[in-house]
């Protein structure tokens, strides 16, 4: 057991060795990721609402929309060819995994799991993919079997980057410190799908630290 | 055994020379980079490997959620306001542990006003900001609510803050708080807070008595 744990951490060392600590393109992308959030209760702005108006506000919250059925679309099998990077310039390491995705709870959550082989050791992974209807925002999560945190991102599709763009946070295992993350899902056909994560490098700049290209299986 | 201890070194090899070739790199951009607004401190190998094994290694808060495993009853008290008349529901929930002991995760089913209740939490300790991480996601909803706190031994209580949608105001999110208290082996209990949808002052919402199915 001591082993397998030394080769997981290890191989997770060298997969998020690109991350940094706080800089400046973290502050700038967490700017960015709050925008419109965490906003403070103010009893004075509280306007008593008829009870129509919450049930009408709550169906309008629960009922699946547009964006899930987009989301259900990629319900299947995938093939996984991922590819990162320690730091900028850095060499592209390599390896394979199956994402396997599937909508739960009347067509609300997408859930995908995750599995792969990373420098020979089994690697598994769990993520949770959601649209909230209220705050109009995807939130993703995501955890596997090399931490014990939990990365929370969330964003808006983004037509100039040409596809979901996520700001968020999660521990750089190597530091032991959070940092912020930014993914870009991507959805180049019905069958091809993009996710790029950025974060910051060593000299303060956000650089690409992975890019996964999911590919369904036939 | 053998392979993987072979693996092992494969991989501390390459990780060391990795490591060694950045560390360098680094220095040099320190340089030139004089704006920076905080130094890259490098980090040998071994204090990096060390900070990767506390970071994903399970450790007593994990046993502890872990400990809580097995099917439970649950009996909900629900207020929609301060005063108003309690509504009560009664379900069932799974624990399990996922990722060898990392995670918790929680199945709840219910029926609410005649209609079926599904629930979802997955709950961490994160070993490097040492905070409990919660989220929660279910059939009457869209959003995942998110919430972080911590544990203290002593009254045996976990206390978490988050967020969640605040349906009363469009596009807004509202402050929840949450006590959970363990009573004993058998017997859990949780508390929550938000804003009354009246007054926007806080109040207790919700109220959960989870019993141990024997």
């Amino acid at each position: 057991m001591k082993f397998k744990t030394l080769v997981i951490f290890t191989a997770l060392s060298v997969l998020f060795s690109c991350s940094d600590d706080k800089t400046k393109s973290e502050s700038k992308t967490e700017k960015d990721a709050t925008t419109g959030t965490k906003e403070e209760t103010n009893p004075e702005t509280y306007t008593i609402p008829d009870s129509a108006t919450m049930m009408k506000n709550w169906q309008a919250y629960m009922t699946p929309g547009k964006e899930h059925e987009v989301m259900a679309k990629s319900s299947g099998t995938w093939n996984s060819e991922v590819t990162w990077w320690d730091y900028p310039g850095g060499p592209a390491n390599k390896s394979t995994s199956t994402a396997t995705n599937k909508m739960i709870m009347g067509g609300r959550y997408q859930v995908s799991t995750h599995t792969g082989n990373m420098m020979g050791m089994p690697f598994e992974g769990h993520a949770t993919l959601a649209y909230d209807n209220h705050r109009k925002v995807y939130i993703s999560t995501w955890i596997d079997n090399m931490g014990t945190g939990m990365m929370i991102t969330e964003g808006k599709w983004d037509e100039s980057a040409g596809g979901i763009v996520l700001n968020g946070k999660m521990v750089d295992p190597s530091i032991g410190k959070e940092v912020s993350v930014r993914e870009v899902f991507k959805i180049i056909d019905d069958n091809t799908h993009v996710m790029e994560m950025y974060k910051a490098g060593h000299d303060g700049k956000e650089f690409k630290c992975m890019e996964i290209k999911y590919t369904r299986k036939k | 055994m053998k392979p993987k201890l072979l693996t092992a070194l494969i991989s501390i090899g390459l990780f060391v020379s990795c490591s060694n070739e950045k560390t360098a790199k680094d220095t040099d951009k320190e340089k030139t980079k004089p704006e920076k607004e905080e130094a890259w401190i490098p980090v040998d190998s071994a204090t990096m490997m060390k900070a990767m094994m506390d970071y994903g290694t399970p450790g007593p808060m994990h046993q502890m959620l872990a400990s809580w495993n097995g099917t439970w009853t649950v009996e909900m008290t629900h207020w929609g306001y301060e005063g108003a008349t309690p509504q009560t529901a009664s379900g069932t929930a799974v624990n399990s542990m996922l990722f060898d002991g990392r995670y918790q995760q929680s199945t709840h089913t219910s029926d609410m006003m005649g209609m079926k209740f599904e629930g979802r939490s997955i709950m961490g300790y994160d070993n490097a900001t040492k905070q409990f991480v919660s989220t929660w996601f279910d059939n009457w909803s869209t959003g995942i609510m998110t919430m972080t706190g911590t544990w203290d031994e002593a009254t045996k209580t976990m206390t978490l803050s988050g967020t969640m949608p605040d349906i009363v105001r469009p596009g807004k999110e509202c402050h929840l708080k949450e006590k959970f208290t363990i009573v004993d082996d058998n017997t859990q209990h949780m508390e929550m807070w938000g804003p009354d949808p009246k007054t926007g002052k806080e109040y207790k919402m919700m109220e959960i008595k989870m019993s141990r199915k024997k």
